[in-house]
C-alpha cells in the first residue's frame, strides 16, 4: 500500500482458483458489473461536471458553518473545513482520477511498452543497457522520487501526471519485454520473417497486437495505482491547490477529524477513493484472468 | 571458492547500482529549479554578490563532477553525508539519526506482526482452498489491498479514536519519553495498523497461492501417505519451499517502507525519514536528500542481497545452480 508502484520482478505462481484452461471466464459477474457501474458513474460525473447542477465548488457558502454535516443547507454530504460543498468537489475531483489514469496509461504504456518491446525483439546489448536502466529506476524508491520529479518541474496536474507516467515506466517496460520474448520464438514471427519481412514489420503486424492486451489488462493495476500515487501527492499537500483532487480533500479533512472531532471532511473521500480503487483493481484483475496475464510475466 | 567468487560478484554489482543512485540522485537535486541558495539567502538572494559568495562558501560553485566526488568521497572514507544546510547547519547524518527510530520501529512493527498473521492465515487458506473461509480470506485480502494507506489512516482514526477513543489519532511518543513504552505504542497503534493491514493483504495472496502449488507435489503426498499430522506437513514440509515470492517481497518492502512510510508519517505527525525526505525537498536541503535516498538505496540492496543468499539457505537447488 506504501507502494507507489508494485515490484515487477516478483515471480508468482499461477493462482489455483484460475480455471483450467480453455474454461475461461467470459464473464464479469455481478461484482464486476457492480464495479463498471461505479466507475462509469465516476467517470460521467467528471465528465459532465461544468453542466451538472451542482455548486461552484470553489465557492464558501457563508449561509452555513464550515465543516457542516450532510444534509444541511441544501449540501447533500455537507460543507468541508472552507465552506466548498463537497459532493461537487468530489465529482470535480473525479476529474482530477481521470485525467491521471488515462494519462499515465498512454504516457507510462507507450514509452515502457516500446522500451520493453525492443529489448525483448532485439536482445543482445540493447536489451541489456535498457533493462539495466529499468532496474536502476527500480532501485530508486519510487515515492520520493515522484515528489522529487513533481518538486522539479512544478506541480501542476500536466507535471503530476508526466511524473507518475515515468515512474510507472520500468513495471511496463518489464512485462513488455517478457511478453514480447514469449511471442518473438512463436511459429507465425519465424514465418513471418521467412516470408521476407523486416524488424519493424514483425515488431508492428505480428509482436505489437500480441503485447498490447497483456499490457492494457495490467495497465488498469498501473491506473489504480497511480490513481492513489495522485492522492498520496495530493493528500501530502505537494500538488498545485488549484486542483481539486481526493486526495486534496483527506487532506483537508484530516485536521477536523483529528482535532475537531469532525469525520465526514475526511471520510466522504476517503470511501470514494476506496470504492473507485477497489472497482478499477477488481475489473483489472477479471481482464487479466480473461487474457491470461500471469504475474510471473511480469 | 566458486561461492565466494559469486558472492564478491553480486556485491560489485550492489556497489555499482549504489553508486549509480546516487549519483543521479545528485544530478536531480541539481536539476532543481530554486536552489538551497535562495532558501538560505531568503530576501538577499537577489543579490548576485550573495548568491555567489554563499555558492562559494558551499562548494556550489564548482564543476559538478567535482561537487559529487567531493560528497561520495567524503562518505566512503569518512561516513560524512554532509551538512543539511536549510536545517541549522545539522550534519545529515545526524538528522538522519533523530528521524530513523521512528520509521525504524513502524517498518519493523509492521513487518513482524504482518508476517505474524499472514503465514499461519495463507497456511490455512491454500489448506483449505476453495472452502467458504478460505475465499473470504482471499476477498478480504483484495480488499484490503484496494485501501490506499491515507484512506485507512481516516477510517481507523475515525473508529478509534473519535468513536471508541481508545487511541491518539497524531503524535508520537519516544519510548525514552517520560510515559515511557506504553504512551509509545499507544501513539504508533494505529500507523502501525495501516502498514499491517496492507502487507498482510499482499503477503498472505503470495504465499497462499504458492502454498497451493506446493501442495500438489508428489513429496506432500508421499508425507500424507506417510501418515504425518497436517500441521507438520505444513509447516515442515511445503512452507520452506513455497516462501520464496513472500522472501522477495519482504525484502523489498523493507527498502520501501523506508521511504513509503510518508504518507502515514505525515497524517500522524511522526518525525520519521520520509517526511524528512519531503521537507528537505521542500526546502531545496539538497544534501540532506541525497542522504535519505543513499539510505534508502543502500537499504534497498542490502537487503535484497540478504534475500538473494537466502534462497541458496532454503533451497538446496539454488545452492547447486550457483555452484555450476
Amino acid at each position: 500500500m506504501s507502494e507507489v508502484l508494485p515490484a515487477p520482478d516478483v515471480v508468482t505462481p499461477p493462482e489455483a482458483d484460475e480455471p483450467a484452461p480453455g474454461k475461461r471466464p467470459s464473464r464479469l459477474g455481478v461484482a464486476g458489473w457492480l464495479a463498471a457501474a461505479w466507475l462509469l458513474v465516476v467517470t460521467a460525473g467528471a465528465l459532465l461536471a461544468p453542466v451538472l447542477p451542482l455548486d461552484d465548488p470553489r465557492i464558501t457558502d457563508f449561509f452555513v458553518d464550515n465543516n457542516a454535516s450532510p444534509g444541511t443547507g441544501g449540501h447533500l454530504l455537507g460543507t468541508d473545513n472552507n465552506g466548498y460543498d463537497i459532493l461537487s468537489r468530489l465529482v470535480w475531483g473525479g476529474r482530477v482520477s481521470l485525467v491521471v489514469a488515462f494519462g499515465v496509461l498512454l504516457l507510462g504504456m507507450t514509452i515502457g511498452g516500446t522500451i520493453g518491446t525492443l529489448a525483448g525483439y532485439f536482445r543482445g546489448r540493447l536489451e541489456t543497457v535498457l533493462m539495466s536502466i529499468v532496474d536502476i529506476f527500480l532501485a530508486f524508491p519510487s515515492l520520493i522520487l515522484l515528489i522529487a520529479i513533481v518538486a522539479f518541474i512544478g506541480a501542476d496536474l500536466k507535471n503530476v501526471v508526466i511524473g507518475i507516467s515515468l515512474v510507472s515506466i520500468p513495471a511496463f517496460a518489464r512485462i513488455a519485454r517478457a511478453t514480447t520474448l514469449a511471442f518473438s520464438q512463436r511459429e507465425f514471427v519465424v514465418a513471418a520473417r521467412a516470408a521476407g519481412a523486416g524488424n519493424g514489420r514483425i515488431l508492428v503486424r505480428e509482436i505489437l497486437p500480441n503485447v498490447i492486451l497483456p499490457l492494457l489488462a495490467f495497465g488498469l493495476l498501473v491506473v489504480a495505482i497511480a490513481i492513489v500515487a495522485e492522492g498520496s501527492l495530493a493528500f501530502l499537500g505537494l500538488t498545485s491547490t488549484e486542483t481539486i483532487s481526493w486526495g486534496g480533500m483527506i487532506n483537508a479533512g484530516r485536521r477536523p477529524l483529528q482535532e475537531e472531532d469532525v469525520a465526514h471532511v475526511a471520510m466522504i473521500p476517503s470511501i470514494v477513493m476506496f470504492l473507485t480503487v477497489l472497482a478499477v483493481n477488481f475489473l483489472g484483475d477479471r481482464f487479466r484472468a480473461i487474457f491470461d496475464v500471469k504475474d510471473a510475466a511480469i | 571458492m566458486q561461492i565466494v567468487r559469486t558472492v564478491l560478484q553480486r556485491l560489485a554489482k550492489l556497489v555499482v547500482v549504489v553508486l549509480i543512485v546516487s549519483f543521479l540522485t545528485f544530478l536531480l537535486t541539481k536539476l532543481l529549479p530554486g536552489d538551497l541558495t535562495t532558501t538560505l539567502l531568503g530576501p538577499e538572494a537577489s543579490n548576485p554578490a550573495a548568491v555567489a559568495a554563499l555558492e562559494a562558501e558551499l562548494g556550489l560553485d564548482k564543476p559538478l563532477l567535482t561537487q559529487y566526488w567531493d560528497y561520495i568521497s567524503g562518505v566512503v572514507t569518512e561516513g560524512d553525508l554532509g551538512t543539511a544546510y536549510a536545517s541549522n547547519n545539522f550534519p545529515v547524518w545526524e538528522l538522519l539519526k533523530q528521524r530513523l527510530p521512528a520509521t525504524i520501529q513502524l517498518m519493523i512493527m509492521a513487518q513482524v506482526i504482518s508476517l505474524a498473521i499472514s503465514v499461519p492465515l495463507a497456511m490455512f487458506s491454500a489448506y483449505r482452498a476453495n472452502s467458504l473461509a478460505d475465499r473470504s480470506i482471499t476477498a478480504g485480502a483484495f480488499g484490503l489491498i484496494s485501501v490506499p494507506a491515507f484512506a485507512m489512516a481516516v477510517f481507523l482514526v475515525y473508529v478509534f479514536s473519535l468513536q471508541l477513543d481508545l487511541l491518539p489519532a497524531l503524535g508520537y511518543k519516544r519510548i525514552t519519553g517520560p510515559d515511557g513504552l506504553g504512551a509509545n505504542l499507544r501513539s504508533v497503534a494505529l500507523p502501525v495498523t495501516v502498514l499491517v493491514a496492507g502487507l498482510t493483504a499482499v503477503y498472505t495472496r503470495l504465499l497462499r497461492s504458492d502454498l497451493i502449488a506446493t501442495l500438489q507435489e508428489d513429496f506432500i503426498l508421499m508425507a500424507r501417505s506417510k501418515g504425518l499430522p497436517t500441521w507438520h506437513i505444513l509447516l515442515r514440509h511445503a512452507l520452506r519451499p513455497s516462501s520464496f515470492s513472500l522472501l522477495t517481497v519482504f525484502g523489498i518492502n523493507f527498502g520501501s517502507l523506508i521511504g513509503g512510510s510518508v504518507i502515514l508519517e505525515y497524517f500522524f505527525s511522526i518525525p520519521g525519514v520520509g517526511l524528512l525526505a519531503v521537507e528537505s525537498i521542500g526546502k531545496r536541503d539538497y544534501l540532506a536528500v541525497q542522504g535519505v535516498v543513499l539510505l534508502i538505496a543502500v537499504a534497498f540492496v542490502v537487503v535484497n542481497f540478504l534475500v538473494d543468499t537466502l534462497y541458496a539457505v532454503l533451497d538446496p537447488r539454488v545452492r547447486r545452480a550457483g555452484a555450476r
